[in-house]
C-alpha cells in the first residue's frame, strides 16, 4: 500500500503546474465570490428622480432618499431610456406636479414608479426606500404619522408585473451548467486527441488543423445549444418559466450564447498544458464568468467595481438577452446588440484558443 | 435671557398686549410672526436651535387649546377636567411641532400677505409661501380673545390643519380607546423631533 501511495504521489507531484493551478485557482475563485458578498460599503442602488412637482416636499423626499441611495435628478424622458431602453436602472421615481400642496393639504399623494419588472430585486429595493422615506416624512404631514403616500407602479418593459423567483434563477443555472458541460467537454476532448495519440495525425492533417478542430468545436457547439433549449424548456414546463413571445428569438439568442462558452472551452483547452490542467482552469472559468455575470445573484447586490467589470462580461450579456425575451416580453427587436456582442466574443475566444492550441501542441 | 426667551416676550408683547388703542390687528400680527419665522428658518443655527427658536415664537401665536378641543370634538365630552388638560397640553407640543416642520419645509420661504377680513372677534389673515416654482395658500383662522389676537386653524390650501388632526383623531378612537390614543400621542411628543431634513 505504501508503494502504490507513494507511486501516485510522484504522479500527482509530477504535473507541478496541475498542483499550482490547483491551488492558486481556488484562491482567485474565493476571493473573487468573497469580494461580491463581503464588501465593506453597503452597495446604494442608484434611483433615477422625475421632480416635476419642484416643491417643498419632493424636495424633502429627495434629501430623504439621498441617505440610502445614488439619486439622479433626470427629466421623464431620460428617466424612461434609462429604465426601458438601456436598462441602466431598476426604477425611475417620478413626483408629479401638484404632490407638494396635495401632502400638505393631508391628502394622499400619488408617486410613480416607472419599472423594469425583470431587475425585480431592485425594484423591490427601490419600493423599500419609498416607505422608508414616507414613514419618516409622514410625521411632517400628520400627527399620528400615517402614510400618506400611493405608489402607481407602471412597467415600462412588458406586461410582466412581477416575475416569480424561478424566472430569475432558471435562466442563470440553466446557463451555469452548459458552461460547466461545454468548456469541460470542449477542453478535456481536446487534451483526449492527444492521449491517444491521434493529435499529430490532425495537426497535419491535410483539411487543416484549424478546420479539424472547428468540427471538433462544432460538435460541442452543438451539446450546448441542445442542453441550453432542453433546460430552458423544462423550467418551461416545471416552473412555469416564460420562454418569451418568439421562439426564433428564444433559439437565435441560445445559438449566439452558447457560441462563446465553447470559444471560452477552446482557451481552457490551450492554457491547459495538461488533461489534469483543465479541471481547476476550468471551474476557475465556469465560477468566474457565472459570478460576474449575474447567473447566481442579481450584479447590483455586488460592489459598484465589480458592476463596472461585470457589464463587459458575456455571461451578462447572455443574461440581459434571456431577461429580455423572457422577462421584458421582448421579441428579435431585443437581439441585434445583444447577439452582435455575443458572437464577437464566440469569434475572439475561439480565435484566442485555437492560436493557444496550435502554439503550444505544434511546438512539441 | 436668551434669544427664544426675548423672541417669545417680544410676540407676547405683540398678542396678548391689552386692546388699547394701538392694539396690532390680526394682518400685523401674523405678518410680524411670519417675518420672524423667515429669519429664523432662513438665518444661521442648527436645525434643532431653529425648532427651539420657532416653537417659542409661534406658541403664543397659536391658539392650540383651541385646535385641541375643536380636533378632539365630541370624544372630550365626559372626560375629566384633568384628561381635558392632559390632552390639551400634548397636543399643543403636537401641533406646534407639526406646524413648525412643515415650515421647515419651505428652506427659503418668502411670505406674501394677501388680505384680512374682519367680523367682530374673528378674521381670516390670507397669505402665502412663494417658492420659485410655485404658491402655496396659507390662510389663518383668527379670533381674538383678551384683546390679543391668535390663529384658531390654518388652511393650507384650502385645507384645515384642525380638521386634518380631527380625520385622524376619529379615525384612531374608532380602533383605540382614548387612554391608548393618548400614549400614542404622549410617546410621540416625548420622542425626539425628526431629524434635520
Amino acid at each position: 500500500m505504501r508503494a502504490v501511495f507513494l507511486k501516485d504521489l510522484l504522479i500527482a507531484l509530477r504535473d507541478r503546474t496541475a498542483v499550482f493551478i490547483s491551488l492558486v485557482v481556488p484562491i482567485f475563485v474565493i476571493s473573487v465570490i468573497a469580494a461580491a458578498l463581503h464588501s465593506d460599503e453597503t452597495p446604494m442602488i442608484r434611483v433615477p428622480v422625475v421632480n416635476e412637482d419642484q416643491g417643498p416636499v419632493a424636495g424633502t423626499f429627495i434629501k430623504l432618499l439621498r441617505d440610502h441611495a445614488i439619486v439622479d435628478e433626470v427629466d421623464r424622458t431620460e428617466a424612461e431610456v434609462l429604465v426601458r431602453d438601456r436598462n441602466k436602472v431598476a426604477a425611475a421615481i417620478v413626483f408629479p406636479e401638484g404632490l407638494s400642496k396635495a401632502y400638505l393639504q393631508g391628502r394622499t399623494a400619488e408617486i410613480l414608479l416607472l419599472t423594469d419588472p425583470a431587475r425585480v430585486g431592485e425594484v423591490q429595493q427601490v419600493k423599500v426606500l419609498l416607505l422608508l422615506m414616507d414613514k419618516r416624512a409622514a410625521a411632517l404631514a400628520d400627527p399620528l404619522a400615517e402614510e400618506r403616500l400611493s405608489l402607481k407602479e407602471t412597467s415600462l418593459t412588458g406586461n410582466r408585473a412581477d416575475p416569480d423567483s424561478f424566472e430569475q434563477t432558471v435562466p442563470g443555472y440553466s446557463l451555469m451548467f452548459v458552461l460547466l458541460a461545454v468548456i469541460f467537454g470542449t477542453a478535456v476532448a481536446m487534451h483526449d486527441e492527444r492521449g491517444w495519440g491521434t493529435l499529430p495525425r490532425l495537426l497535419v492533417a491535410p483539411a487543416g488543423f484549424t478546420w479539424m478542430l472547428l468540427g471538433k468545436l462544432g460538435v460541442r457547439y452543438l451539446v450546448g445549444v441542445v442542453q441550453m433549449l432542453v433546460l430552458l424548456v423544462f423550467g418551461h414546463v416545471a416552473f412555469g418559466v416564460s420562454l418569451g413571445p418568439s421562439s426564433l428569438a428564444l433559439v437565435l439568442l441560445v445559438l449566439a450564447m452558447v457560441f462563446p462558452v465553447v470559444g471560452l472551452g477552446m482557451v481552457v483547452a490551450g492554457l491547459a498544458g495538461t488533461r489534469e490542467q483543465t479541471l481547476p482552469l476550468g471551474l476557475a472559468f465556469v465560477l468566474t464568468f457565472s459570478c460576474l455575470g449575474g447567473l447566481w445573484w442579481p450584479p447590483w447586490v455586488t460592489p459598484e467595481w465589480m458592476q463596472k467589470i461585470s457589464s463587459i462580461v458575456f455571461t451578462t450579456w447572455a443574461m440581459q438577452g434571456m431577461q429580455d425575451l423572457m422577462l421584458r416580453d421582448r421579441g428579435l427587436d431585443a437581439l441585434p446588440v445583444t447577439v452582435t456582442i455575443l458572437a464577437a466574443y464566440g469569434v475572439a475566444f475561439t480565435a484566442l484558443g485555437l492560436a493557444l492550441f496550435r502554439a503550444r501542441h505544434s511546438a512539441r | 435671557m436668551t434669544a427664544n426667551g426675548r423672541v417669545a416676550l417680544l410676540v407676547v408683547a405683540l398678542v396678548a398686549a391689552p386692546a388699547a388703542a394701538e392694539t396690532p390687528g390680526p394682518m400685523a400680527v401674523t405678518r410680524e410672526v411670519l417675518t420672524r419665522s423667515n429669519a429664523i428658518v432662513t438665518g444661521p443655527g442648527e436645525h434643532r436651535q431653529k425648532v427651539e427658536t420657532l416653537n417659542a415664537l409661534l406658541r403664543p401665536f397659536l391658539d392650540t387649546e383651541a385646535m385641541g378641543r375643536r380636533a378632539m370634538g365630541k370624544h372630550l365630552d365626559g372626560r375629566s377636567p384633568a384628561q381635558v388638560r392632559a390632552f390639551l397640553d400634548v397636543f399643543r407640543e403636537l401641533f406646534l411641532r407639526t406646524y413648525v416642520q412643515r415650515l421647515l419645509l419651505f428652506e427659503v420661504p418668502d411670505f406674501g400677505f394677501k388680505g384680512e377680513k374682519i367680523d367682530g372677534d374673528e378674521a381670516t389673515v390670507e397669505t402665502e409661501i412663494i417658492t420659485p416654482k410655485d404658491r402655496f395658500a396659507v390662510d389663518y383662522t383668527m379670533r381674538r380673545s383678551t384683546g390679543a389676537w391668535r390663529a384658531t386653524d390654518i388652511l393650507v390650501e384650502d385645507a384645515s390643519l384642525g380638521d386634518n388632526f380631527r380625520s385622524q383623531f376619529d379615525a384612531a378612537l374608532a380602533k383605540e380607546p382614548f387612554d391608548s390614543l393618548m400614549a400614542r400621542l404622549r410617546k410621540k411628543v416625548a420622542g425626539p423631533a425628526e431629524p434635520e431634513l
